[in-house]
């Protein structure tokens, strides 16, 4: 008797080689993956949307909190977009979100991001690495002060301020690529264990048959058009 | 033609159906590799064992389940080393399909089993988006902004969430990441509040992490899939961590050929090419 539980992990292991037969080509199995993950993911975003609607507004609504009424009200004026007569209208909710937004993020940032940031850029001058970090964040400062022309001395100085930007990037895209192998690891990982491994074989044996099948038509056609 | 052209010709898929097989090779052959654990996880270790018992840890699943091979193992480890330390926990995230993740790493430690819910931890799920007013709100009043749990649960009735009323009663928030919400906690919380913060990031992230570690803004960093291995060791939990590690080990390995088979191969056509 096949349980809930594997036919989800042949589902799953299923939908993931639909994805995966990308790296042979573009085919009409990826297109069905990834129309069925967009819309997989547009419902659960929109389910999870509502249900924090409810559990945020409405139940504190309903058990006597009205003043929760108003934000619901200006959030819906933002859907005042879709006509053109009272588009207007939903310019105000924007102002108060993006007001409210810099205000909150200026006041919790400026610590965080700048004051501590910049005292640890100073910190440890007699360090190597702590001078390296400083001789760094003022080189890449540098680079960017585009009120002096870079040229002669100074522009050898900024060039080196890029050479710091250029291994920050190189070690970012390097970590980029260790994610991805680990995003592979995990996908086949996924796929080894049972029932997963007879989805795979399955989807092996369909994927050959078909490359196998769609080449001799190719042939056939070929020499149909040899011929005349 | 040459045996040079030849193989500068292959097709791509070659190399990539070789990384899936080194990929593969250690989920059938087990064995183990030695692993150094790095300055930023020991760091975020030694504050986790100076917690006192009964300490509260929340839990931030920030991420979605493409992320979920680099950050998973660590939630799962931290999760799992709570249960040892009777450490408790709070389940949370800003991310809309972060329940998901919540009720997988649940599932895979056998939380409900091990543990008691409302006592030992609770789900508080979705809270709301990042990057708007919902995390200086949680921090500054929980029960306030949140009325119920998950599942629906009053938060008044769940005893654990008696004492936990700001971020000021959290002792730790252990943040998931792939970027989104990251500075909402460490702006919001842990600067105004001075919750200490640790970070288990994706690897593309974690080199944005850093700057704070060395500021003593986190406590500590988990980078990707090794952080996670590296933290697996400490915690002595076992998860995909260090059996993704072997794999990780291999696929670098053909990478490392591919990119300088490639190289040569590349340089000798060029030189060929030169002389012809």
């Amino acid at each position: 008797m096949i349980d809930f539980q594997t036919v989800t992990l042949m589902i799953q292991a299923a939908c993931t080689l639909l994805i995966l037969s990308y790296f042979y080509s573009e085919n009409p199995a990826f297109r069905l993956g990834e129309h069925i993950f967009i819309g997989l993911t547009a419902g659960h975003a929109l389910v999870i949307g509502i249900k924090y609607i409810q559990d945020v507004a409405i139940t504190k609504i309903v058990t006597g909190n009205w003043t929760l009424v108003v934000p619901i009200i200006i959030g819906l004026l933002i859907y005042t977009r879709f006509s053109r007569k009272y588009l207007w209208i939903s310019r105000y909710p924007y102002a108060l979100l993006i007001g409210v937004a810099t205000g909150l993020g200026m006041a919790g940032s400026f610590n965080s991001a700048y004051f501590s940031q910049t005292v640890g850029t100073f910190m440890n001058l007699t360090n190597v690495n702590g001078f390296i970090i400083f001789l760094g964040t003022l080189l890449c400062l540098l680079y960017f002060y585009m009120s002096k022309e870079h040229t002669g001395t100074y522009g050898r100085v900024t060039q080196v301020g890029r050479w710091f930007m250029m291994a920050y990037f190189g070690i970012t895209f390097g970590n980029v690529g260790l994610g991805r192998v680990s995003v592979t690891i995990w996908t086949i990982y996924g796929l080894t264990p049972q029932p997963q491994i007879y989805v795979v074989i399955a989807a092996v044996a369909i994927g050959v048959a078909s490359i196998l099948y769609s080449r001799s038509k190719k042939a056939v056609s070929v020499q149909a058009a040899t011929k005349q | 033609m040459s045996i040079v052209e030849k193989l500068l010709r292959l097709d791509k898929r070659y190399v990539e159906a070789v990384l899936i097989i080194a990929i593969a090779i250690p989920f059938y052959i087990p064995m183990t590799l030695p692993l150094d654990i790095s300055p930023e996880t020991m760091e975020g270790f030694h504050f986790l064992e100076s917690l006192p018992k009964g300490s509260v840890v929340q839990i931030t699943y920030d991420y979605t389940t493409g992320a979920m091979a680099e950050l998973q193992p660590s939630a799962n480890a931290m999760v799992q080393y709570s249960m040892k330390r009777g450490l408790k926990l709070i389940m949370l995230t800003t991310w809309d399909s972060g329940p998901m993740v919540i009720e997988m790493s649940l599932r895979d430690v056998n939380a409900y089993g091990k543990m008691k819910y409302g006592e030992d931890f609770v789900n508080l799920g979705y809270i709301g988006p990042y990057g708007t007013g919902t995390v200086p709100a949680f921090a500054k009043d929980i029960h306030e902004m949140i009325k119920v749990d998950w599942y629906g649960n009053k938060l008044e009735d769940l005893p654990m969430m008696k004492n936990i009323r700001t971020a000021k009663d959290i002792g730790l928030i252990f943040h998931l990441t792939t970027g989104g919400g990251f500075t909402d906690w460490l702006y919001f919380v842990q600067a105004i509040y001075g919750t200490p913060m640790y970070s288990a990031a994706v690897a593309s992230q974690a080199s944005m992490a850093m700057p704070f570690l060395k500021t003593g803004q986190l406590v500590g960093v988990n980078n990707g899939l090794r952080g996670a291995a590296e933290f697996e060791l400490l915690t002595g939990t076992y998860g995909f961590g260090q059996g993704g590690m072997i794999s990780q080990s291999f696929a670098n390995v053909w990478l490392v050929i591919a990119m300088i088979l490639g190289n040569v191969l590349y340089f000798a056509s060029k030189s060929r090419r030169v002389k012809e």
